[in-house]
């Protein structure tokens, strides 16, 4: 595909969807280091501008499309990264970690690569199950240990756990919007109060 | 080189492929976000980026039919000496391996010192029409 065939590729697409989706993912990825508005980011940015930077240089830089994978990863691979980048540069010691962590070496040995990752994501994990809301829900309750388990692509969920596919996205959106930004906040100032 | 993927627990909680558009646009609403505003915004970013992508794509193009068209002229001037050696910097790869793999294929069976200079340039403005100009940077 040349670098027009590209363009237009790039331009077929639902950008309504892409962007509302894309700022959904911004706004919650926000929220795990701790920034509830745009004030809260550093070096002045928003996350509108981020997104919307995020779907400029998508056209800026074709060399970089990728046609043959989703764009929508595409875009929100730009804003996790911009995201992190800020967070890396964060004077709070915890979100800094955070996203040091929050990428995996699959070149290196994981097990022993990502010692501490092991550690902070099985405080993640044990949050959540102890989240009130998951505890009151056995089908989440059921969910949660899955992950602990290892497992996390839905279809292996849904045949571990018998519950319905449908049922595991539905309930992998609660995790998402209703039980992991309170989990993610109390991680944070759990953090900032033992430092 | 290193190569990195996300956790596959921060895939979990992040992951929307299957949220529907309505959903997403839902989602946005909650957030506070105006999403009239929001997607009249990005609409006009989408066609302003495609028309200035198009603009320099188009440009792009220009210079280089230019300059592919300034060396096809270039070379109907040329005299023997100066498209053999011309042809011989393409064949030993001074240009490129593109340029190289066609200035092989072309004198496979033949030798291009005993090429006249008629059928030299004619080897030449093939290689400029299907390659462009090899002395562009």
């Amino acid at each position: 595909m040349d670098d027009l065939q590209k363009l237009k590729h790039l331009r077929e697409h639902d950008w309504e969807e892409l962007s509302a989706k894309a700022m959904n993912f911004a706004i919650r990825r926000a929220r795990r280091y701790g920034w509830l508005d745009d004030s809260m980011l550093p070096n002045g940015e928003s996350l509108r501008g981020i997104v919307q930077s995020s779907i400029r240089r998508t056209f800026e830089e074709l060399d970089k499309y990728d046609e043959g994978k989703p764009l929508l990863d595409q875009l929100q691979n730009r804003i996790r990264q911009r995201l992190s980048n800020l967070a890396g540069c964060s004077d709070e010691k915890m979100v800094k970690r955070i996203a040091n962590l929050e990428m995996v070496d699959i070149a290196g040995n994981d097990d022993a690569s990502t010692v501490d990752d092991k550690d902070y994501y099985d405080h993640v994990l044990k949050a959540l199950a102890e989240h009130p809301k998951v505890k009151s829900n056995p089908d989440l309750e059921l969910m949660v240990f899955a992950m602990g388990e290892g497992v996390f692509d839905p279809q292996p969920m849904s045949e571990l756990t018998e519950i319905d596919i449908k049922r595991i996205y539905e309930l992998r959106r609660t995790l998402q919007t209703e039980v992991y930004p309170s989990v993610a906040m109390s991680l944070l100032s759990g953090a900032n109060n033992e430092a | 080189m290193k190569h990195k993927r996300v956790h596959p627990l921060e895939s979990f909680l992040f992951d929307n492929i299957d949220q529907t558009k309505n959903e997403a646009i839902s989602e946005l609403n909650t957030h506070g976000i105006d999403s009239s505003t929001f997607l009249a915004e990005v609409n006009e970013i989408v066609q302003a980026s495609y028309m200035n992508q198009l603009k320099v794509l188009a440009e792009a193009e220009k210079a280089s039919s230019t300059k592919q068209a300034d060396f096809l002229s270039d070379i109907a001037d040329w005299g023997r000496e100066a498209l053999l050696r011309l042809f011989a910097q393409l064949r030993s790869g001074n240009f490129g391996d593109n340029y190289q793999q066609a200035a092989i294929a072309r004198c496979r069976n033949k030798n291009p010192s005993e090429l006249s200079e008629t059928e030299l340039r004619s080897w030449l403005v093939d290689i400029g029409e299907t390659l462009g100009d090899p002395t562009e940077d």
